[in-house]
């Protein structure tokens, strides 16, 4: 059985610049179940995320919203905007390593 | 046909950095430099043939251009163009440009130079010794006097610190607009109560009929006797015959002139021979780091120019005054019209009617972002295409002056340098035109000088935001432009000043939303809020692309609806919004304090409009700007080829790591380039291109796009590095292979010049005790000085 991953939980995982210096991402949990497993943060904390995307694990933003059912991270560009190493100029393909995250547990409700 | 420019600037030769420029430019050049008086028929006879001319103090008359056919753009690589018929130019359809501030800050420092070798006799010291004389006369110090400023343009701006320092006053006459008075350093008086004030009085407007023998007989009479008259603009705004005379009675102290009548000083002139003037040759401008910038920067404008898109234009009669139709009256509730997260971007102008007819009372649209990358900012180019702003414009303006209401642009031309404003401002006046509209406009400039910011940094107002460090010196001067941030304060003034289409240079994407609301008394928690989640037009409703909001902001708080009917804003829609783009979804900074949605409530009022309440802004302890600034990290060219033999994709890495080494290997053999002296990355579009060593999926691609990107400190030099790596992009085999395989290049020739590439090298904020300090503006007319 293929795992279950953050881009299941979600009805949308986007990443984007914020400003020229920060990524951000925002997951977009389907419901409640969702929202506890990803906010969960035995699950997705900053060491967690220092280690996916091999950045600082004191400079990640962690923001967990339960009246939006929204995990949203920020951290600054590992790369900076524009440079010859800068593959993705709107960082807005940066979501996909988060999104193909496999949670824990499979979702408790119908898929 | 290839274009000529002219070059008649003395300085500038052939071969140097400047023509250099213009030839990458694919422009012709002819070096004629004028070092002494000209004959008019030299002149006709160099510019027969000439499209663009840079020019030193050159007299461009009627006649002079009128014989001139070809001639459509002149550069004076200066600040003053009395030199040039710019009337005569006009009418030609001839554009004249000037620089202005070019020379500010070495105007500035030789106006302190003259006001302390007057107050101390220098010269007259110098001189005696020289006689064989010991003089021991007393002079007088600068601390506690009164300095009066005739003109406020960027030199006399450049003055007002310098004084400071030395512990005078400033007071200041001057022509421009109130609202730019912003200075709280200068007090800003009438004509008479500043010759009767100041102890120095010192000249910086330009030469015009009004300013012509502006200082004469009368002037002297009011001016105190003890007072010195100083001088770095333009000789003929003193009445010489009447200065050596009041002068000679004493009735003031003396005069240091940097500029006559006419120059070189004819013998005859009446400012010989008379103790206490002092007259030096023309200087104050002349310094090398302001001569390396008027050449650089005229050079630019002329390339700009022929391109449509003048940046300093003195000619132009593209505004006329208009009444305005503000009124700073209190109102209940402010209506936001917000049509698109872009200028350009268009949209359904039925939703603008919409608008309209639901009471919209400002309409607000942002021109830029960084978020395209550095390209924008680091060449000053728009990332929109002007027939779009014209569309979104016409639409814009035709609806907001059949309803009487202002419309305010911000971050025009994509990064809000002044070119940007100058571009839209054009684009403006064109549909204008054309819907026989009659607007007044105002336009504010954002962009700063890399000197003007170091004096901020040497007194430690420059502060870094995370992630990087503290600013140095080095950085500003390091970067092709620099744009400060402005807030809503700028937008308020202009508006209050009458102006129906605000043009702002960069602003906060909120600022334009919020100014108008916070003008008319609405709170700033609710404004800010608004002005966030009207930002992006659309972006807050089900349906983005079916056009922008209207936010109505009153005492309370907030309500927003699309302009769609069949759209819907819904309170998760709404708060989601805080999210985008953002590092912080709760707070956001402003110039003037910080915006807080911690308590914010989002309540649905039926089913397309959603209430907003309980959001709060903190005043800061410290009113801040926001810097950005770019700069050229090196030149680019790009290869690209494709891969989609199995046998090759089946070990691509592999393939992709000797690859490297090999281009590394033949350019160091070919070219004689160390590896850190160029720079190039590889990618495999298919296999990791985007997301390079995070990429989580592995296994064989189906095809692969391979893109070379090299970086070197020229143009030439990358374009031949991705031309030894050419046949390495065709053939290269895998480490096993023993065959030659032919890949497929995407386009002949298979390198691609990129031109200069771009970094962000500014995030830092600056201590401002003024918010109009860093910004500058243009109301209507011109304004003279």
């Amino acid at each position: 059985m293929p795992e279950t991953t953050l881009a299941d939980l979600a009805h949308e995982v986007r990443s984007k610049n914020a400003g020229p210096f920060w990524v951000t991402m925002e997951l977009f949990l389907r419901d409640a179940d969702g929202y506890r497993i990803a906010a969960d943060e035995s699950f997705l904390n900053e060491r967690v995320i220092a280690e996916l995307y091999r950045v600082e694990e004191g400079t990640i933003q962690i923001f967990r919203i339960p009246s939006l059912n929204v995990v949203k991270i920020s951290f600054p560009r590992p790369v900076s905007q524009g440079s010859l190493r800068d593959r993705d100029m709107h960082a807005g393909q940066h979501h996909v390593p988060l999104a193909r995250m496999p949670v824990r547990q499979p979702a408790d409700h119908d898929r | 046909m290839t274009r000529r420019v002219l070059i008649t600037t003395d300085y500038l030769r052939p071969g140097d950095e400047v023509d250099q420029y213009l030839r990458r430019s694919g422009l012709e050049t002819v070096h004629l430099p004028m070092t002494g008086r000209r004959d008019p028929e030299q002149l006709v006879a160099a510019l027969a043939g000439i499209d663009a001319a840079l020019v030193g103090h050159e007299a461009l008359t009627a006649d002079v251009l009128a014989r001139a056919p070809r001639l459509r753009v002149v550069v004076r690589t200066g600040v003053g163009y009395d030199s040039i018929d710019v009337a005569a130019a006009a009418r030609l359809g001839i554009s004249v440009s000037n620089l202005p501030g070019v020379n500010a800050n070495a105007v500035a420092e030789y106006t302190i130079g003259l006001l302390l070798a007057g107050a101390r006799r220098l010269m007259q010291s110098a001189e005696g010794v020289a006689r064989g004389d010991w003089p021991r006369e007393d002079g007088h110090e600068l601390r506690g006097s009164i300095l009066g400023l005739i003109g406020y343009g960027a030199s006399a701006r450049a003055v007002v610190p310098l004084a400071r320092a030395f512990g005078m006053t400033v007071v200041c006459t001057t022509n421009v607009p109130t609202p730019l008075r912003s200075d709280p350093a200068v007090r800003f008086v009438d004509l008479p109560e500043l010759l009767a004030t100041a102890d120095y009085v010192s000249v910086h407007t330009s030469l015009t009929e009004r300013t012509r023998g502006l200082l004469g007989e009368s002037a002297f009479k009011q001016m105190k006797p003890t007072a010195l008259l100083v001088n770095t603009a333009r000789g003929a705004i003193v009445d010489e015959e009447a200065l050596a005379a009041a002068v000679r009675a004493g009735e003031i102290a003396g005069a240091a002139l940097d500029v006559a009548s006419e120059e070189p000083l004819p013998p005859g002139s009446p400012l010989r021979g008379v103790d206490g003037i002092v007259v030096y040759s023309h200087l104050a401008g002349q310094t090398a780091e302001a001569r390396a910038a008027a050449g650089r920067r005229g050079a630019e404008e002329l390339v700009a120019a022929l391109a449509g898109r003048a940046r300093f234009v003195v000619n132009s009669h593209d505004h006329q005054e208009t009444k305005g139709n503000m009124d700073n009256e209190p109102v209940k509730s402010v209506r936001v019209l917000s049509p698109s997260g872009m200028l350009g971007a268009g949209w359904d102008h039925a939703t603008i009617e919409r608008g309209i007819a639901l009471g919209a009372d400002v309409i607000s649209i942002d021109g830029g972002s960084t978020d395209s990358g550095p390209y924008y900012l680091g060449s000053a180019t728009p990332k929109t295409t002007a027939k779009a702003v014209a569309r979104d414009l016409r639409s814009l303006l035709t609806a907001a002056a059949g309803a009487g209401i202002p419309v305010i642009v911000g971050s025009c031309g994509t990064s809000g340098t002044d070119s940007g404003v100058d571009w839209v401002a054009g684009i403006a006046a064109e549909v204008m035109a054309s819907e026989g509209l009659d607007l007044k406009v105002a336009k504010i400039y954002s962009e700063q000088d890399a000197s003007g910011l170091k004096e901020h940094l040497d007194a430690g107002r420059v502060h870094p935001l995370p992630p990087l460090g503290p600013l140095r010196a080095e950085t500003l001067e390091s970067c092709t432009h620099i744009v400060g941030v402005m807030g809503h304060e700028p937008i308020v003034a202009a508006l209050r000043a009458g102006a129906q289409l605000v043009l702002a240079g960069r602003a906060t994407d909120t600022a334009l939303a919020a100014a108008y609301p916070l003008m008319k008394g609405m709170p700033a928690g609710p404004t800010w809020h608004a002005a966030k989640i009207v930002e992006c037009g659309g972006q807050c409703t089900s349906n983005p692309r079916a056009g922008g909001v209207l936010a109505t902001i009153d005492a309370g708080g907030f309500t927003i609806e699309p302009l769609d009917p069949a759209a819907a804003c819904t309170p998760i829609l709404v708060a989601a919004h805080m999210l985008y783009e953002t590092v912080n979804p709760f707070e956001m900074r402003e110039p003037d304090g910080v915006l807080d949605v911690r308590d914010a409530r989002y309540i649905a009022v039926d089913d397309r409009i959603v209430r907003v309440e309980g959001s709060n802004f903190h005043v800061a302890d410290q009113y801040t700007i926001k810097l950005e600034g770019t700069r050229i990290t090196g030149y680019e060219t790009m290869s690209f080829s494709a891969i989609r033999d199995p046998l090759v994709l089946g070990d691509i890495d592999a393939w992709a790591d000797l690859m490297r080494a090999m281009i590394s290997q033949r350019v160091r053999h070919t070219l004689g380039l160390a590896d850190d002296e160029y720079a190039f990355d590889l990618r495999l579009y298919g296999h990791n291109a985007v997301l390079g060593d995070l990429e989580p999926e592995s296994g064989p691609p189906r095809e692969v796009g391979v893109m070379l990107l090299v970086n070197a400190p020229d143009q030439a030099t990358a374009t031949a590095v991705a031309k030894v790596a050419n046949p390495l992009m065709l053939h290269l085999p895998t480490p096993g292979m023993d065959y030659l395989p032919s890949f497929a290049f995407a386009s002949s020739p298979a390198e691609v010049e990129r031109g200069a590439a771009y970094e962000f090298v500014l995030n830092h904020v600056v201590d401002c005790d003024s918010p109009m300090s860093l910004f500058r503006m243009q109301i209507g007319e011109k304004s003279d000085a």
